[in-house]
């Protein structure tokens, strides 16, 4: 692979062994914004962070300090947020359901209320992707990574991360287009 | 091959989609009060790892862990490492806590010890290095077969305790972190607030969660969470604070 990969490298105190302290303190932003691209929901950041500060934590033998970090944190981040939606299917499903369409009536003309009402109803569409697609879709449409940027992420040629960008847009413009059919009366502006 | 022009800046796309692409904030940046306050939770996070039971963690979470295995995604980054010689491992513990130094009881030919897990708690026994008698052994979940042979045949350097209590300082970081969070994230500060230690302000902790549990609309958990603490603590300003907050009840 001749990909410059722009993951930096971890800090001394990570070469042996991986301390989930250290990633804590080292990678905290990169994990936070992760499990949102994952879609994880704000009220489970929390639990989720911590949740993989414990895989982290138990999987350090594991992880191999010649690779780079962050795909290994992203693949750990991904099986978390999996794992999770897989316990909480049902209330997923209220979620995706009701709350667009109430955060979507609400009647304040403010831009953060607006931006509120669109990120409901973009998550509720984003939901039905499958988590690797629809983080790579966030990073680059909403978060504005590079690609290169993003197959340093996930630890996948450019390539790859190109080819999976557009089934993702393809994944969404048929979410979006079933979303709107199901809700004709929401309109943004 | 450049990258593509991106979804919401495409003329011809669907008018709808670019709208909401374009009305979307992106993912949050971590902020210095989320920082600390997901830092406060790591000890106790990861003690709950070398205890092996349920200490820290919701139960939720703990079903979790057992849905979670090694994919093939993971396996990228997996390797067999050779049973190297055993090396001191420093913990490293976040500034909270004094530093604690792991050291191995025995001689590099030995291999090297279970990876009982680092906690912040634990601090090094000098006796245990120094007797060879046997040295009271701790259920772990260890991560691998070869960490299990392991377990049982070469004794730890010590023996992990329950996370220690919160000191004042970290309490009152505990504290303003739930405030912090209360009017966007109440369910989240509910939770920090279940979880943290510390006996010196506990009553305010609890009050403090009663509220978040009623902007969340757990009024169910808001009202036993109160009635636990005018029990315990029925004088407490705290007290009287929930017994505004719901009003009167049983």
């Amino acid at each position: 692979m001749t990909a410059v990969s722009l993951a930096r490298p971890p800090p001394a105190s990570l070469a042996t062994p991986l301390d989930a302290h250290a990633v804590h303190a080292a990678h905290a932003g990169f994990l936070w914004a992760t499990l949102q691209r994952l879609g994880g929901h704000p009220s489970d950041l929390d639990d989720l962070y911590q949740e993989v500060l414990l895989v982290v934590h138990r999987r350090r033998e594991d992880y191999d300090p010649a690779s780079p970090l962050r795909p290994w944190l992203f693949g750990i981040c991904l099986r978390v947020v999996a794992a999770w939606r897989r316990r909480a299917h049902r209330r997923y499903e209220t979620l995706t359901d009701t709350a667009p369409e109430q955060a979507a009536r609400t009647p304040s003309p403010e831009d953060e209320a607006e931006r509120t009402r669109a990120r409901a109803v973009l998550h509720a569409v984003l939901d039905t992707l499958d988590l690797e697609r629809r983080a790579i879709f966030v990073m680059y449409e909403l978060d504005e990574l590079p690609c290169e940027e993003i197959a340093a992420i996930v630890g996948v040629p450019v390539g790859t991360v190109h080819s999976r960008l557009f089934a993702a847009r393809k994944d969404f413009q048929r979410a979006a287009a079933r979303w709107q059919a199901r809700h004709p009366r929401v309109t943004l502006p | 091959m450049t990258d593509p022009p991106r979804l919401r800046d495409l003329p011809d796309g669907d008018a709808w989609t670019r709208q909401l692409l374009r009305d979307a904030p992106k993912s949050s940046a971590l902020t210095p009060a989320d920082y600390a306050r997901l830092g406060a939770r790591v000890p106790q996070t990861l003690a709950s790892a070398g205890v092996g039971a349920a200490a820290a963690l919701p139960i939720k979470a703990l079903a979790l862990l057992g849905a979670i295995s090694l994919g093939a995604a993971g396996a990228v980054a997996l390797r067999q490492r050779p049973p190297s010689t055993a090396t001191a491992r420093v913990v490293t513990a976040p500034t909270a806590h004094p530093p604690v130094a792991v050291a191995e009881p025995t001689p590099p030919s030995t291999p090297p010890p279970t990876p009982v897990a680092p906690v912040p708690a634990a601090r090094p026994d000098p006796a245990a290095t120094v007797t060879p008698a046997p040295i009271r052994t701790i259920a772990v979940r260890p991560a691998s077969q070869r960490a299990r042979t392991l377990a049982r045949s070469t004794p730890p350097a010590h023996t992990p305790e329950a996370p220690p209590e919160a000191t004042l300082a970290q309490e009152l970081q505990v504290l303003d972190a739930a405030r912090a969070q209360m009017r966007t994230d109440p369910a989240g500060a509910a939770a920090l607030l279940r979880d943290a230690t510390g006996a010196q302000l506990r009553d305010e902790r609890d009050a403090l969660r009663a509220e978040s549990l009623v902007r969340a609309g757990r009024l169910d958990e808001a009202r036993a969470v109160a009635r636990a603490l005018t029990a315990r603590a029925p004088q407490s300003p705290q007290s009287a604070r929930v017994r505004s907050l719901l009003g009167e009840g049983p």
